[in-house]
């Protein structure tokens, strides 16, 4: 088992294909994907909204319903166990525990008819005996962790009595309740106003060191991945399309559609200029193109690219990409030549 | 790459992956699939067709069928019997040769008595949720779109004494009534002259106070219409009022029109608030224009629903009416009224309670299973994409 | 919350005030008059109708009337014009015969709608969700006097116990177990063809609230802590679920005196729907006007009871 040869590795979903299905029309939500997570490691999934990560996200804790879900391929496995042949009780036994997630909308993600405190300890409870004042103890502990001032206060609050960015810090600590090794967090600051978007982000980077947890972050901000990521995945409707270390998907991206996501990110050193944007949208998951999904939309397309789906590409250093049309294009030439997009350390 | 380019924009058609269907496609293709509401869509229009029929067949001085002759000899005769042609006069043989529903008590044809039911049924239904349906929309519209306009006391004043001399002037005193009434006349059209020169004076700070909002107005009305027990307060109106069709469907369509009022209210409240009304105002469009283009239509759906339903609900409260005897006056038959007199031979002539029970109950399920398939189908929450 | 009840019960005080006129308006304003109740009686000779007219205040004008009445019913004084009864009286023996129905019925309506609902809910889709929503239609489609007609041919006919009436007549010498059996068959059917309609609708209401609430985000929440499944169902999902139930606890309350004319005329029992029934017919005005006044109480009871409810029960709302 390749999970098991490699300690590091924390999460390695391979293959991972999940379709829904009505009548006879299938969507294909995910085709495919692979990723992993090494022990420590800030991964970052990044792409427009209707691509595929909120569902690889979902598809982590067994939570895709199933039917009008349905997962024909591929492995998750976590810590050398596939997550997809588990029962429904040791999935419990998991999230939570082992792997907890931050979702997006903190106003709806919290039950609007408990306390704050009711539902942090029950994120303990679930997984571990502790009572009374213990529990009230650690509650108000992980409050305290996440930045909430008076914490022993907040536990008797309705989460309708709390700010957007307080409501967001109470999903963290449900999270971290169980101290668990992944933390997935799906958009966390996508519903915040700016400034609280740093607040937390900030909150992200602390607690990982701390912890020494590994985090999943979900997000298609471009600005968020050059401030927290360790390594990128590149998605595109239902795809991996690019992946690599921080630095070499923002000095050397390889993938058209990268190229376009980062031509798009305003930045100092394109002050003036109108601001790029790429044409057309994500595809409809139940009518993908023919072809690489990209190339509709794509300025480097040709006739190929209609036919054939890209193979993922080594670009050098675990960076690869599957656009051969730019590799061989400027690697013929034998200039990687550094996109004209931002440094990141601009960002 | 230039030309690679140019090879891209030979294939456009693939932003077009998603295959296009107009409303109406879409609209019968979700009906397609909730095979419920299918049903009783193909139910709601066999009975449409034999209802027109009941009507062709069974009206005029000398119908084909006729639920009115009555046979003697031949009372409650089992459905599919065939008529003893000895004890009828040629007149009385039915015309399909047989008794396709059997007979009542009286010898009557109990096939033409359901055809004949069948038509009122309808009307009473379709008439009954169409007055409230129409109130509903005008209350509702009214309310939720000139909802916070006040309204003057002046014009209360107004209404008051019009709306007393009318009542005097039916009731015990004409003259009175009618004074009261010039007098209504006379003091709106003077208010709306004297409006300008009163400005500012005591008086018409008395007269032109902003009182109450449309809104209130209208709500309070809806919590009045509520507190009445319905099905009570048709019987009562119906009971005072003379037997007829048509002030049954009246009163039932009065009695109706709360639910399409607060329906059409909050979609008017939430409507009003959305980008494209703004829009549309910004461009200059008519109010009228607005509320009968724009707002309208996108309050419809709720509305066609609750009046698919209300439909199957009018024709039950029809039936329980005939049932209690205060339905559509005899010889005319209605389904409730066969089975209120067939309920004294429940033991003996069973079919005389079954069949109308029966129609009443399938059409009553097609118009619920239909109305609630539409409620799916016209719910874009609810609509899946796929 | 002291001001918005102090405001409540004034609106409600105000719209009980325009009911009365408008049920009063009702009444006096449709031809016939309650003074020919019965001509070709021969006892009403003229006189008598004129002496009756005086007594019943029916030769004042309109609003005169309408005083007079409010007067009496509020100080408990109103008589039924047919039997000159007190009309509270005759309310309250009429209530108690139909409570026991109201009672039952009830408690069937409640207590199988919520498991139903929920279970076909949670159990989206499949055959138990599927065979409860068509039989829901049914059961809200159907005439309720032809269930009426069915329940009594099957009960009838199959265990030969008689259901009309409140008990069976001349019962006196059996023993006391034979007495209360009989009582609870002549109770069964009326009641379960009470809540027929009510568990039908409200088993919907369930369901659609329970969806309503699965697909929330929250519930995902408490599935992403690892909690059981019944804990998602049954805390997280369900207390939500509930909030709208609440309010409908006080909804009810009108059903006190409602009373259902036709279940009650089919089985000869002696409630408050075959009173008013009675009452219609005969033209007897104050007891309709005093049926139509407690309820109105009852209905305008019920919303603030169920505001007042909502406000307690759910922690988003707080005054």
């Amino acid at each position: 088992m390749q999970g098991v040869l490699d300690k590091s590795i924390l999460l390695s979903v391979q293959e991972l294909t999940v379709n829904f299905r009505a009548e006879a029309i299938v969507a294909r939500a995910l085709e495919g994907v692979s990723y992993e997570v090494r022990q420590g490691e800030t991964v970052c999934l990044v792409g427009e909204s209707g691509c595929g990560k909120t569902v690889s996200a979902l598809a982590i804790l067994g939570l895709i319903p199933q039917p009008p879900g349905e997962i024909p391929g591929g492995r998750i496995l976590f810590m050398g166990q596939n997550i997809l042949e588990l029962s429904e009780e040791e999935l419990q036994n998991l999230r939570g525990n082992h792997i907890a997630m931050v979702f997006q909308e903190p106003m709806t993600s919290l039950n609007p008819v408990f306390t704050v405190g009711e539902q942090i300890g029950e994120a303990i409870t679930a997984h571990q005996k502790v009572e009374g004042d213990e529990l009230r103890e650690r509650c108000i502990r992980l409050l305290k962790d996440v930045g909430i001032p008076s914490p022993a206060e907040r536990l008797k609050d309705y989460p309708h009595q709390l700010s957007g960015g307080q409501r967001q810090r109470v999903m963290i600590a449900m999270a971290l309740a169980c101290s668990p090794q992944l933390v997935i967090a799906d958009e966390p600051t996508t519903a915040l106003d700016v400034t609280i978007q740093k607040q937390i982000l900030d909150l992200f980077k602390t607690l990982k060191s701390k912890k020494g947890m590994s985090l999943l972050y979900i997000t298609h901000d471009l600005n968020v991945v050059a401030n927290i990521a360790d390594r990128v995945y590149v998605m595109y409707a239902g795809i991996i399309t690019e992946q690599g270390k921080k630095r070499d998907i923002f000095q050397n991206p390889c993938h058209p559609y990268t190229r376009g996501l980062i031509a798009s990110l305003p930045a100092r050193s394109k002050r003036g200029e109108a601001l790029h944007s790429i044409p057309g949208t994500v595809p409809d998951p139940a009518y993908k193109p023919r072809g690489c999904p990209f190339h509709p939309r794509c300025t480097y397309a040709v006739k190929k690219c209609s036919e054939e789906f890209p193979e993922m590409l080594d670009c050098g250093d675990g960076h690869l990409s599957r656009c051969p049309v730019v590799l061989s294009s400027e690697r013929k030439t034998n200039t990687i030549r550094t996109h004209e997009g931002p440094h990141y350390s601009d960002l | 790459m230039n030309t690679d380019k140019k090879e891209f924009a030979a294939f456009p058609e693939e932003e077009a992956l998603v295959p296009s269907r107009s409303r109406a496609q879409e609209f019968f293709r979700l009906l397609n699939k909730n095979r419920l509401a299918f049903a009783g869509l193909a139910i709601f229009i066999l009975f449409f067709l034999t209802a027109v029929a009941g009507l062709v067949l069974t009206s005029g001085t000398k119908p084909v069928l006729d639920p009115a002759l009555v046979r003697l000899p031949e009372k409650l005769r089992p459905p599919l019997s065939r008529p003893n042609l000895q004890v009828l006069r040629p007149e009385q043989i039915p015309r399909l040769g047989i008794y396709l529903l059997g007979t009542d008590d009286l010898g009557r044809d109990v096939f033409a008595r359901m055809l004949q039911g069948a038509w009122v049924s309808l009307t009473v239904g379709f008439v009954a949720v169409g007055i409230s349906v129409v109130v509903g929309i005008f209350m509702g519209g009214i309310a939720g779109y000139f909802g916070q306009e006040q309204i003057r006391a002046d014009r209360i004043l107004v209404l008051i004494l019009l709306f007393l001399g009318i009542g005097l002037a039916f009731l015990a005193h004409p003259s009175l009534g009618i004074l009261l009434f010039a007098l209504g006349i006379c003091l709106w059209i003077l208010c709306g002259r004297a409006k300008l020169r009163l400005e500012g004076s005591p008086w018409a700070r008395f007269l032109f106070a902003e009182t109450i909002s449309v809104d209130t107005l209208i709500m309070r009305l809806v919590d009045i219409m509520l507190c009445f027990p319905s099905f009570f307060l048709i019987l009562t109106v119906v009971a005072l009022l003379p037997a007829s069709i048509y002030n049954i469907m009246i009163v039932i369509g009065l009695t109706s029109w709360m639910g399409t009022t607060r329906f059409v209210r909050a979609e008017f409240l939430s409507l009003r608030e959305q980008d494209f009304v703004t829009a549309a105002k910004a461009l200059g469009v008519s109010k009228w224009r607005i509320i009968f283009r724009h707002m309208i239509p996108n309050a419809m759906a709720p509305v066609l629903v609750s009046a698919t339903i209300g439909i199957a609900t009018a024709i039950l409260t029809e039936a329980g009416l005939s049932f209690l005897g205060f339905g559509v006056p005899p010889p005319h038959a209605t389904w409730g009224n066969i089975l209120s007199d067939g309920k004294r031979f429940i033991f003996d002539a069973p079919w005389l309670t079954f069949e109308p029970g029966l129609a009443i109950l399938i059409v009553v399920l097609s118009f619920n299973l239909f109305g609630e398939g539409l409620r799916d189908i016209l719910n874009p929450k609810l609509r899946e994409r796929y | 919350m002291l001001s918005f009840i102090g405001r409540s019960v004034i609106q409600k005080l105000v719209t009980l005030f325009l009911v009365s006129i408008v049920s009063f308006l009702i009444i006096h304003i449709a031809p016939g008059e309650p003074s020919q109740v019965n001509p070709l009686n021969p006892k009403f000779t003229p006189e008598i109708v004129e002496r009756f007219r005086k007594a019943f205040h029916l030769d004042k004008p309109l609003h005169v009337q309408y005083f007079y009445f409010y007067k009496d019913l509020l100080t408990g004084k109103t008589t039924s014009w047919k039997d000159n009864q007190s009309v509270l009286k005759k309310i309250w023996e009429r209530f108690l015969n139909s409570l026991p129905l109201f009672i039952v019925g009830t408690l069937i309506t409640w207590t199988i709608s919520f498991p139903i609902g929920i279970r076909a809910a949670i159990a989206r889709g499949g055959i138990y969700d599927r065979s409860t929503t068509f039989l829901a239609y049914l059961l809200i489609s159907i005439p309720g006097f032809f269930f009426a007609y069915i329940l009594i041919i099957f009960v009838v006919t199959r265990f030969h116990v008689p259901v009309i009436g409140m008990e069976t007549f001349g019962l006196r010498e059996a023993t006391t177990i034979h007495m209360i059996m009989d009582r609870i068959w002549h109770l069964l059917l009326p009641s379960v063809l009470g809540a027929t309609g009510g568990v039908a609708i409200l088993s919907r209401y369930v369901r659609s609230q329970m969806l309503e609430v699965e697909s929330q985000d929250y519930v995902r929440t408490a599935k992403a802590k690892g909690l059981p499944p019944e804990q998602v169902h049954y805390k997280h999902a369900l207390r939500n679920a509930l909030l709208p139930f609440v309010t409908m606890f006080g909804l009810i309350l009108p059903g006190l005196i409602g009373g259902s004319v036709i279940i009650e005329s089919i089985f000869s029992w002696p409630g408050m729907g075959r009173m008013a029934y009675e009452a219609i017919l005969a033209r007897d005005y104050p007891v309709i006007l005093t049926v139509n006044f407690i309820s109105a109480v009852l209905v305008l009871a019920g919303t603030f009871l169920s505001d007042l409810l909502y406000l307690m029960v759910d922690p988003r709302i707080r005054l």
